[in-house]
């Protein structure tokens, strides 16, 4: 799939090649935006903003990494500043809708269980709620973040024993 | 199989399948020692909770044609030189600059070449640095 987008690219089909990369990766980089925002609503806004960051960008894909893993960074660093600022760009059409596919922030079901997972640290907090919305893919979450597998298994084998200790004070 | 490695084989298949192998040992510790099959009954658990708590969270049905009307107010921008420009500007000023100086002081030109080579090969990178932070 990603050769496919290289392929549209190195003959500068740019729109084809972004409506391949929005069938593959627009869900994913959603929930990706859902975790670092916690607000399905506006990661909706930021998901948009990725790929028109991305339209811009096709020109000067260089191939040094697969367009998936070019497109997870442009995401992750998209994410971060949009979590970061106060003053993240807005966009018309979404802005207006009050209603999202998925209104509940990420883990919020369980509120014992969001409380728990509250109380990590920040790196464990993403790496466990990304594994649990992204399909438990532990290669998919170390392409996101840039990070590899490992360092990702370590984040969740952490993130696991300190849940489990908060389950256990708490029976 | 020790706890320590019952328990680390435990963790390892709640994140991707284990081999076969490892899976019986960590089953037949858990079955026999009592603090582990806690630990396990506890990370099943735990498992579950999470799973089911995470939501199924997907894009409304207006994202695609929002995304379209700003895809066609933004259109693509295309390079208004060809993308190997920078390097073979680079290249032929370096190679020309080593040639002007090998002209001019003729009885240095292994240190002449040397260094231009050098130097043409630091500058590269540290180029190709700036540009890759700039995309």
């Amino acid at each position: 799939m990603d050769e496919n987008v290289q392929q549209l690219l190195r003959r500068k089909r740019y729109a084809e090649a972004l409506e391949e990369l929005l069938n593959r990766y627009e869900t994913k980089v959603f929930r990706m935006a859902v975790t670092f925002l916690k607000d399905p609503a506006r990661a909706e806004e930021v998901t948009q903003d990725i790929f028109l960051k991305l339209w811009q960008a096709l020109p000067y894909y260089d191939g040094r990494a697969s367009p998936g893993t070019w497109l997870y960074t442009i995401a992750r660093n998209t994410c971060l500043s949009a979590s970061r600022s106060d003053f993240y760009r807005k966009t018309v059409p979404l802005d207006s809708r009050k209603e999202c596919a998925a209104l509940r922030p990420a883990i919020q079901s369980d509120l014992e269980l969001e409380q728990s997972i509250n109380r990590l640290p920040e790196i464990q907090q993403v790496v466990i709620t990304l594994f649990y919305l992204q399909e438990k893919r532990v290669d998919e979450v170390a392409r996101m973040l840039g990070i590899p597998e490992g360092t990702v298994k370590s984040h969740l084998h952490r993130a696991r024993l300190a849940l489990g200790e908060m389950m256990k004070e708490a029976q | 199989m020790n706890c320590e490695h019952a328990r680390q084989a435990l963790l390892d298949s709640l994140d991707s399948p284990i081999p076969a192998e490892l899976d019986e040992a960590m089953r037949n510790h858990v079955g026999n020692c009592e603090a582990c099959r806690g630990f396990a009954e506890r990370q099943r658990a735990l498992d579950v909770r999470l799973t089911a708590a995470a939501p199924v969270v997907s894009l409304s049905s207006e994202f695609r044609s929002s995304l379209q009307a700003e895809l066609s107010d933004h259109p693509i921008p295309i390079p208004s030189w060809p993308e190997s420009l920078p390097d073979i500007a680079h290249l032929a000023g370096c190679a020309f600059a080593i040639l002007l100086l090998l002209v001019a002081l003729p009885q240095y030109s292994a240190a002449i070449l040397a260094a231009g080579m050098g130097f043409t090969l630091v500058t590269y990178f540290l180029q190709a640095v700036v540009r890759s932070s700039l995309t």
